[in-house]
């Protein structure tokens, strides 16, 4: 299953996710938008720590695991913060009572 | 370091591949001390689509109307939004310059660009401000908007000073999330968005004159064009990297 959602920060950056996601696991998520990270390449780290990770996850973890990605190459996001990419997530893929009702 | 001997290279016009390959020419000459620090003025022909390093280029372009009408679609190096330069349309520069010439912070680098354009700008008689992260404004309205990158010990900080304001074109080939709010959008941009010529400025020849004055102020520098060797790099990057559909389709 894969769904999308796009989020504009007040005043700030517009992010784009797209989130490829299983009954139990988020498969993958791909972040797009006209934010600023520096380096650039760090975007792969990113991505990189959002690969597999059960759809109960908390933000505060998810949160971790995209700060630690981000400290490999001390990158800066500049437009976006990763507790704001990690509420996204989790709101949008928290998994319900019935999984059928999981409409997007 | 404003005391340091700057390289001016005066506006030319290039297709969009070529332009963010000079980029890359630019940072590699500086970076490998083959070239003072650069300011760079240029013009982009055809018109073009140029979309930031993370956007997604089928959710922000649309191709189609691009193919169309020869408006070429680049991915460049910096983040940011996607843009149309139109070829009779905004002034673009580009500063490239070892990262001791600038704050660290990523904020007060782009001021430190933005304070120069400002100078420029009160050349025009126009009284811009810093707008954070990354704008210049004018009474509250984008003038201007900016993108960097750092690599290999040089920032690399490039931008538009808009000339005019059409986001009927622009809408014809950025794409609007629901056609439905086509106009909304557009008006939109018309009441946040100004251009140099509302001010009276008669041609980009004149907001160039004027950039150049703020942007060299009390620095020493040469004028000097590209090289051929310089050119030749771009054109080979342009063939290996910028042109291809596995960089421009990236994501």
């Amino acid at each position: 299953m894969q769904l999308q959602l796009t989020h504009k920060t007040p005043g700030g950056k517009l992010v784009r996710l797209q989130i490829e996601y299983s009954h139990f696991d988020v498969e993958k998520v791909k972040i797009a938008g006209d934010f600023f990270l520096h380096p650039e390449e760090s975007i792969g780290d990113l991505e990189g720590a959002l690969i597999h990770f059960s759809r109960d996850i908390s933000v505060e973890r998810l949160m971790q695991k995209m700060d630690a990605a981000l400290a490999i190459r001390s990158a800066q996001l500049v437009g976006i913060d990763t507790r704001t990419l990690a509420t996204l997530i989790c709101t949008a893929i928290k998994p319900t009572e019935s999984t059928n009702d999981f409409d997007y | 370091m404003d005391h340091a001997k700057w390289r001016f290279i005066p506006p030319h016009a290039q297709n969009a591949y070529m332009n963010v390959a000079l980029e890359d020419v630019c940072i590699n000459a500086v970076a490998e001390k083959k070239s003072p620090p650069i300011i760079r003025f240029y013009n982009w022909e055809p018109s073009a689509v140029i979309i930031g390093y993370f956007q997604s280029l089928e959710q922000e372009v649309n191709l189609q109307a691009c193919r169309s009408d020869g408006v070429d679609v680049v991915r460049r190096r910096t983040g940011g939004g996607g843009i149309y330069q139109d070829v009779h349309g905004g002034l673009t520069y580009s500063v490239v310059a070892p990262d001791s010439f600038f704050p660290r912070e990523i904020i007060p680098s782009y001021q430190r660009v933005a304070e120069w354009m400002i100078t420029g700008l009160k050349e025009l008689n126009i009284d811009a401000q810093f707008a954070p992260i990354n704008d210049i404004q004018v009474h509250g309205k984008k003038i201007s908007g900016n993108a960097q990158t750092r690599r290999k010990g040089v920032i690399l900080i490039h931008g538009t000073l808009l000339f005019d304001v059409n986001p009927e074109k622009m809408f014809t080939y950025l794409r609007v999330p629901d056609e439905k709010i086509k106009d909304k959008m557009i008006a939109s941009v018309k009441e946040r968005v100004i251009g140099i010529k509302h001010f009276g400025v008669g041609s980009r020849e004149e907001g160039y004159a004027a950039l150049k004055k703020g942007f060299l102020h009390a620095k020493e520098f040469e004028e000097m064009e590209l090289t051929s060797d310089e050119l030749n790099a771009a054109e080979e990057l342009v063939e290996e990297k910028y042109s291809l559909p596995q960089w421009i389709a990236q994501r």
